[in-house]
């Protein structure tokens, strides 16, 4: 199917602009470890000498700010291990994972957490030719988990 | 939805910044002229990652400028059409309800709020409110949002949502 002159997007059925076709969703929680090692450093850099003359003096935007404040109080998964597990079950390295999730939809998941299966469907309706029921409440519980015993 | 992107720049460059210090002071350049900013179809960049490549420059003629081409690899921020997401409410009024998602700003028509939740102007602060139960919303709350459509600007993203959906609200 040719898509129409002007190109619709359209998260529901995993429509989206040919720009973002190699572009790499992240988690929340992956978005936040990045923007704080990034604030770190920035932090460390003033620390030295402030007007070094070294580089990077680039104060962080009002963006990088909201974002931050906003991944802190969204991000579900807050440590590394938790992070990677949840990352290798929604994104399998290899094609013979059990399921076969699109990157988008792995990453809401992951953002959203969703407890039930029907939540998990209706919050992404894409999800429902993919997984049954049974399947998807049991991977709800799977990210449950991780979420539960972590430190 | 947070991407990672790799992605292109062009950096002008003034003829006084040609030194030792060259490259140094492109990496700077792009820091500063993309970091913050919303471009086109990518959306906001929130954090430049890695640079990837500083190409060759280009004297303008005419000019002495130079641009180089840049390939960085960046987080961006995009709200797609019927997407899912949480937002921290920012203020509550007759007309709907105001929220940001990270350097997004939301609007939630009244229309687009379930009929059974009243405004009430009279709460410190304002807040929408179901009449049977205890569901309130309210400036700093953390609602779930489906975008229901956005508008590319220049500089801006501007996104409007919907309440109207099972799931959604808290």
């Amino acid at each position: 199917m040719s898509l129409p002159a002007q190109e619709e997007e359209d998260a529901a059925q995993l429509k989206f602009p040919k720009e973002f076709d190699n572009a790499e969703p992240m988690m929340i929680s992956e978005v936040l470890m990045m923007l704080e090692s990034r604030r770190q450093q920035q932090q460390q850099l003033s620390m030295n000498g402030g007007m070094g003359d070294d580089d990077d003096e680039t104060p962080l935007s009002e963006a990088f700010n909201d974002t931050i404040t906003y991944c802190e109080r969204f991000s579900k998964f807050k440590n590394k291990e938790a992070i990677g597990a949840v990352r290798n079950l929604l994104f399998p390295q290899d094609n013979s994972g059990s399921f076969k999730l699109h990157k988008f939809e792995a990453a809401l998941l992951s953002n959203l957490c969703p407890t039930q299966a029907m939540e998990a469907k209706t919050l992404i309706p894409s999800l429902e030719s993919k997984l049954d029921d049974d399947e998807c409440q049991k991977l709800v519980d799977e990210i449950q988990n991780y979420r539960s015993f972590q430190s | 939805m947070f991407f990672h992107v790799s992605l292109e720049h062009e950096i002008l460059l003034h003829p006084r910044y040609f030194g030792p210090q060259l490259l140094k002071t492109v990496r700077h350049m792009l820091f500063n002229e993309v970091e913050g900013k919303c471009i086109g179809k990518y959306g906001y960049v929130i954090a430049v990652t890695s640079l990837d490549s500083i190409g060759v420059g280009m004297i303008q003629p005419g000019r002495g400028y130079v641009t180089f081409p840049v390939k960085y690899r960046a987080i961006v921020f995009r709200p797609f059409k019927h997407e899912v997401v949480e937002a921290i409410v920012t203020q509550v009024t007759k007309v709907g309800i105001f929220c940001k998602i990270g350097p997004l700003t939301c609007f939630i028509s009244r229309h687009s709020i379930p009929r059974d939740m009243e405004f009430d102007p009279n709460a410190n602060p304002p807040c929408y409110k179901k009449k049977d139960d205890d569901t309130v919303i309210q400036p700093d709350d953390g609602i779930r949002v489906k975008i229901a459509g956005n508008r590319v600007d220049a500089q801006e993203f501007f996104a409007v949502g919907t309440l109207m959906d099972d799931y959604l609200v808290s």
